[in-house]
């Protein structure tokens, strides 16, 4: 066997504990001293598994009879073929094993240091959030407001963004050694603007086609929004498993928008949080078409069965028992009424 | 007239030798000494009623009675007993005379569209307090007639402070409700509520009932015509319904037919605002207020039309009905942009219609909404409606809408229905939509809001004399 062999112990979460080269055949494995590879795992025989070649010049590596086995996903042989991304389990211990001729994977982008990071990012966002500040503040100041007013909403939009990129920077600090804090106030930064403009947009599209279920649902779309943000912010603090991480947050706003429907159906008995579309643009804007007052009407006749079915006390009863003898006597005076006006 | 009532209530109020000729002896003579005569022989047959919870047998609200000639029944608001009316399972009556003698009282049959009950006690009256009735159908006795100016007074509890007798004036009959009240210049106060307002020889005018929070002694009181109407259909050994809610619910069935009748007697009358034309009501019971906000700095101006009917039928403390207003809102933009126009209109529009599912008395709201164009005009209505849990075939119904032909100018308009029959609610909410509209002159023909409109926004409110809690009682004695 002219190539060398390497045998890696792996943590559970994949990386390298132990990479140990060997360079003849069989190696054998186990708690012993006596063994090529030392395990320090007190679930693993003395003298537990043996690396080498079958009949097949395949490399193999062979259970030595040892009481808790070798294990690949999930089922326990007492040899297995061996493959360069496969992990043998052996007691606790995690081992894969390469041969030099290994096709390692291609180079990956090096997210962390070159491209999107640092000063860019960070005032690409804040001029995302200026601009859609202004935007929103703009709208919204019926009263021609003077410039304080402008700098004062801006200053709490900025000041938000910053103190949560800073708190997220810390928490990347932490784990990966890596505070990336202009990346995050760009994922911060956007979420807002984004969250601004989709208000914006939403109400737009609402209106110009009477959906107003998009309107009257808007807590949800927000939900997911920042769901996204979060995903962002998880990554770039260092996040290795995004796939994971996606179905974490999408159960989490599932979670929310269920929570925020409960509560409001609890609160008004509708499961949206806005009882109608209250949002009114110019008329350019308009694409659905008009009805009828006789549509209207209608629907509103339609109404009537829904708020009978919602009534707590079922009347009907009621009347049949008590209304009989006593209707006549209580029958009201108003019939009078215009007589003595 | 006043010197020889003076000398006749001193001789009475020395032989009957209560508490009262002390005050009689030292005070200086009053103003007018009728009410002391009145007061001594009335007392007898004035009452105090409370209702209270039969969990803890707190007390729960208080208000006034007398007992009519020499029966055992007992002449009342609807509103001091409404809640042994409405939940007898949790509320249970009680009287105090004026001796301090007290006893059970029995709800026997109410009349919640004029606001008086008779309940049976286990007394019977000394006869002062007379109401000549005959049987239901036939012919009624003549009444006591009144004259402008003339000196009624009012006995009853205000308060719980102890019983009372104030005096004022009658003067004529107020027609804002839809059912007449009498206007007595005089003093009423929470707790006075269901007792008796007599003439100055005993005879019985009226039944205290609320009074203007808004002004000095102006207060209500229900004429004696409708207790003669309630005692008619009324028997001393009658037993009264088991439970009360089919028969308010009947009674406030026929006054929203005689309320929408008389409303939508007429069209809507049509008032201008802008470019617009608006449905307003005005009439005796339907009174309108106009403002206008159009001060120079202000980027656009705002105009508004509000009518609101100034009475309402009580039916509990959680619950007032049969009452409308209707709300008319036009902006116009001056300065501001079209999208921040939009925002100024959709910040008007919003938050005006609320649903909720927490309440006793109503379901949750069901709401429909569309574009709508009629007329000349197009808009983006919303209408919601709401059932009464405990009364069937009564209904509230909130109408909102905004124009949506123009960027620069804005009409909202809004009408609330209370405890209305819901094809009345459609009959009401239709021909409003009819009477929103957009007239075809151009701009400059435009007329400014009317100023007998523009009027200071006056907070109408009529208090009802109840005490029914603590915090009530404290408002209405401030």
């Amino acid at each position: 066997m002219s190539h060398s062999i390497f045998v890696e112990q792996l943590t559970p979460d994949g990386e390298v504990l132990h990479r140990t080269k060997v360079t003849h055949l069989p190696i054998t494995i186990g708690r012993a001293y006596d063994n090529d590879i030392i395990l320090d795992d007190p679930h693993t025989a003395a003298h537990h598994a043996q690396i080498e070649l079958n009949q097949l010049d395949e490399l193999i590596i062979a259970d030595l009879g040892s009481y808790n086995g070798i294990t690949y996903a999930n089922t326990r042989e007492n040899f297995f073929v061996v493959g360069g991304d496969n992990i043998y389990r052996l007691g606790h211990t995690r081992l894969r094993i390469r041969t030099a001729d290994y096709k390692v994977a291609a180079e990956v982008t090096d997210l962390t240091n070159h491209r999107w990071e640092g000063l860019l990012p960070a005032l690409t966002g804040l001029a995302l959030l200026l601009v859609t500040g202004l935007l929103s503040t703009w709208l919204a100041d019926l009263n021609q407001g003077t410039l304080s007013k402008y700098l004062l909403e801006l200053v709490s939009v900025f000041g938000f963004a910053i103190g949560w990129s800073g708190i997220w920077a810390l928490f990347g600090k932490l784990f990966t050694g890596h505070a990336r804090f202009g990346r995050h106030l760009f994922i911060a930064s956007a979420g807002l603007a984004f969250l601004e403009l989709w208000e914006h947009l939403s109400g737009l599209v609402a209106y110009a086609f009477s959906w107003e279920a998009l309107l009257t649902f808007s807590v949800h779309p927000l939900i997911f929004i920042c769901a996204i943000v979060l995903y962002f912010h998880f990554l770039t603090a260092g996040n290795k498993r995004p796939n994971r991480l996606k179905i974490y947050l999408a159960a989490i706003a599932i979670l929310g928008s269920a929570i925020t429907m409960t509560k409001e159906y609890q609160a008004s008995n509708h499961l949206s949080d806005e009882l109608y579309m209250s949002r009114i643009y110019p008329p350019a804007v308009r694409i659905s078409r008009d009805h009828s007052l006789e549509e209207f009407m209608a629907d509103m006749q339609s109404l009537k069965e829904k708020v009978d079915d919602e009534r707590k006390d079922n009347p009907e009863k009621d009347n049949e028992d008590t209304a009989k003898p006593d209707a006549p006597a209580d029958t009201p005076v108003t019939p009078e009424q215009p007589q003595q006006n | 007239m006043s010197f020889s009532y003076r000398l006749l209530t001193r001789a009475i109020v020395l032989a009957v030798g209560l508490s009262l000729p002390v005050l009689a002896e030292t005070t200086p003579p009053l103003p007018s000494s009728a009410a002391q005569q009145l007061y001594a022989s009335a007392q007898q047959d004035l009452l105090q009623l409370r209702v209270l919870l039969k969990n803890g047998n707190s007390q729960s609200s208080v208000g006034s009675g007398f007992l009519i000639g020499n029966s055992n029944l007992v002449v009342t608001n609807f509103h001091v007993v409404s809640q042994i009316a409405l939940e007898p399972e949790t509320y249970f009556g009680e009287y105090k005379d004026t001796s301090g003698k007290s006893g059970a009282l029995e709800l026997l049959a109410v009349d919640v569209l004029h606001d008086l009950a008779v309940v049976r006690i286990a007394r019977n009256g000394s006869g002062f307090f007379k109401v000549p009735h005959s049987v239901a159908g036939s012919e009624q006795p003549a009444l006591v007639k009144l004259n402008q100016g003339q000196h009624l007074y009012s006995l009853g509890n205000p308060l719980d402070l102890g019983f009372t007798i104030s005096e004022g004036t009658y003067n004529g009959i107020s027609a804002r409700g839809f059912s007449d009240q009498l206007m007595f210049t005089g003093p009423v106060n929470a707790g006075m509520s269901g007792g008796p307002n007599v003439t100055a020889d005993g005879q019985v005018a009226g039944v205290n009932v609320a009074h203007r929070r808004d002004g000095e002694l102006v207060s209500f009181l229900v004429p004696v015509r409708y207790v003669q109407a309630l005692l008619a259909r009324v028997t001393a050994d009658m037993t009264p319904p088991t439970d009360f809610k089919p028969v308010i619910g009947e009674q406030l069935l026929e006054h929203q037919a005689v309320m929408v009748d008389k409303l939508l007697e007429k069209p809507f009358s049509i008032k201008d605002l802008g470019p617009y034309s608006v449905p307003v009501r005005e009439s005796d019971q339907v009174r309108c207020w106009g403002n206008t906000d159009s001060s120079a700095k202000k980027a656009y101006t705002i105009a508004s039309i509000n009518c609101s009917m100034e009475s309402a039928i009580f039916v509990s403390g959680e619950m007032q009905t049969g009452h409308i207003s209707m709300h008319h809102k036009y902006a116009h933009n001056k300065k501001l942009n079209v999208m921040q126009f939009a925002q100024l209109a959709t910040n008007m529009f919003n938050g005006q219609v609320y649903s909720t599912a927490k309440s006793e008395t109503i379901t949750p709201a069901a709401c429909t909404e569309d574009f709508i164009k009629h007329n000349n005009i197009s808009l983006r209505a919303l209408v919601c409606a709401e059932a009464y849990h405990k009364f069937k075939g009564l209904y509230d119904f909130t109408l909102i809408t905004a124009s949506t032909d123009d960027s620069e100018k804005s009409l909202q308009s809004m009408i609330n229905i209370q405890g209305v029959s819901y094809s009345n609610g459609m009959k009401l909410i239709s021909q409003f939509l009819q009477g929103i509209d957009r007239t075809t002159k151009s701009d400059d023909e435009i007329k400014p809001i009317p100023d007998d409109t523009i009027k200071p926004d006056a907070s109408d409110t009529t208090t009802i004399e109840s005490t029914d809690n603590e915090s009530n009682t404290m408002e209405a004695a401030q």
